[in-house]
């Protein structure tokens, strides 16, 4: 396989490499400045984010396997960088009050803002049972993970606080949904059916 | 602490949408770079990337990342 024309550069010798480098800066700017704003709308210091994701992508080179061009690998590191730097940055901050570490941190649903008193679309039926499947069938990690995502914490940053990492903690949440998914379908109640008892309006007078 | 109502509605979404996902985070991140020339050439997704796209529906950080990505390239393609 021949050698990618911006991988060769980047290893070159000075001064050859910093050239490499400073076009490589320019892109990423370029690019980032776009993505980022649109996003979060506020002056940052690309620069540094910038910076940073260079040296990601030069301790990265070895792993460029060309399956892509090398500036859409380079900017999949960038993003990332900038994306993770900016979720830090304007975090939301969640009380811990919501956040019991006790082991049986359960989820309990503000039923009575929910249910007219008929509940003729059989609302406590599902949330009930969607309660028991949470105590019985999710680990104390999963409701957790679920917790965070719930109060609006993205994953990487919910693994930050739990002392994981993002797959992990994307892996926990995953396999809570299809636990829960599977076990009201176990009882008989369709998906189509719990989207339509608690659409918008579906709540009883 | 109970959930509040737009939570709640927000966790019978995420129950409602999970589907089943092969991959990671980390497997998705390997070859988010291909997937994503494709979506800017306007290429169908290829039997092999279907994974991809199924995670990207499935994880919202990934996603998130994915269309900053889009954009981002769409800026130096300009
Ligand atoms: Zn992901």
């Amino acid at each position: 396989m021949t050698q990618d024309p911006w991988i060769e550069r980047l290893r070159s010798e000075e001064p050859d490499r910093s050239d490499a480098i400073e076009e490589l800066r320019v892109i990423l700017e370029r690019g980032l400045s776009r993505s980022l704003n649109v996003r979060y709308g506020v002056p940052f210091q690309i620069e540094d984010i910038v910076q940073d994701s260079l040296l990601r992508i030069m301790n990265a080179l070895d792993s460029f396997e060309g399956r892509s061009q090398f500036v859409t690998w380079a900017m999949t590191i960038a993003t990332r960088v900038g994306i993770s730097a900016l979720r830090r940055k304007y975090r939301k901050e969640v009380s811990l009050d919501v956040l019991d570490t006790d082991d049986n941190l359960r989820m309990e649903f503000q039923d009575k803002h929910r249910l007219g008193p008929s509940d003729i679309l059989g609302q406590r039926e599902v949330i009930q049972k969607l309660n028991d499947l949470i105590d019985q069938e999710l680990t104390a990690r999963q409701r957790v993970a679920m917790r965070f995502l719930l109060e609006g914490i993205a994953v990487d940053e919910a693994a930050h606080r739990m002392q994981s990492n993002r797959n992990a903690v994307y892996k926990l949440v995953h396999d809570a949904r299809m636990k829960l998914r599977h076990g009201l379908e176990r009882e008989g109640f369709t998906i189509e059916h719990i989207q339509t008892i608690f659409a918008e309006g579906a709540t009883c007078p | 602490m109970p959930l509040t109502a737009p939570q709640f509605t927000s966790l019978i979404q995420m129950i409602a949408t999970a589907e089943p996902d092969d991959i990671g985070c980390e497997e998705c991140f390997g070859q988010v770079a291909e997937f994503a020339e494709m979506q800017l050439s306007q290429q169908g997704v290829p039997e092999g990337m279907r994974a991809i796209e199924r995670h990207l529906q499935q994880c919202p950080c990934c996603r998130d990342e994915y269309h900053a990505l889009l954009e981002g390239m769409r800026a130096i393609r300009e």
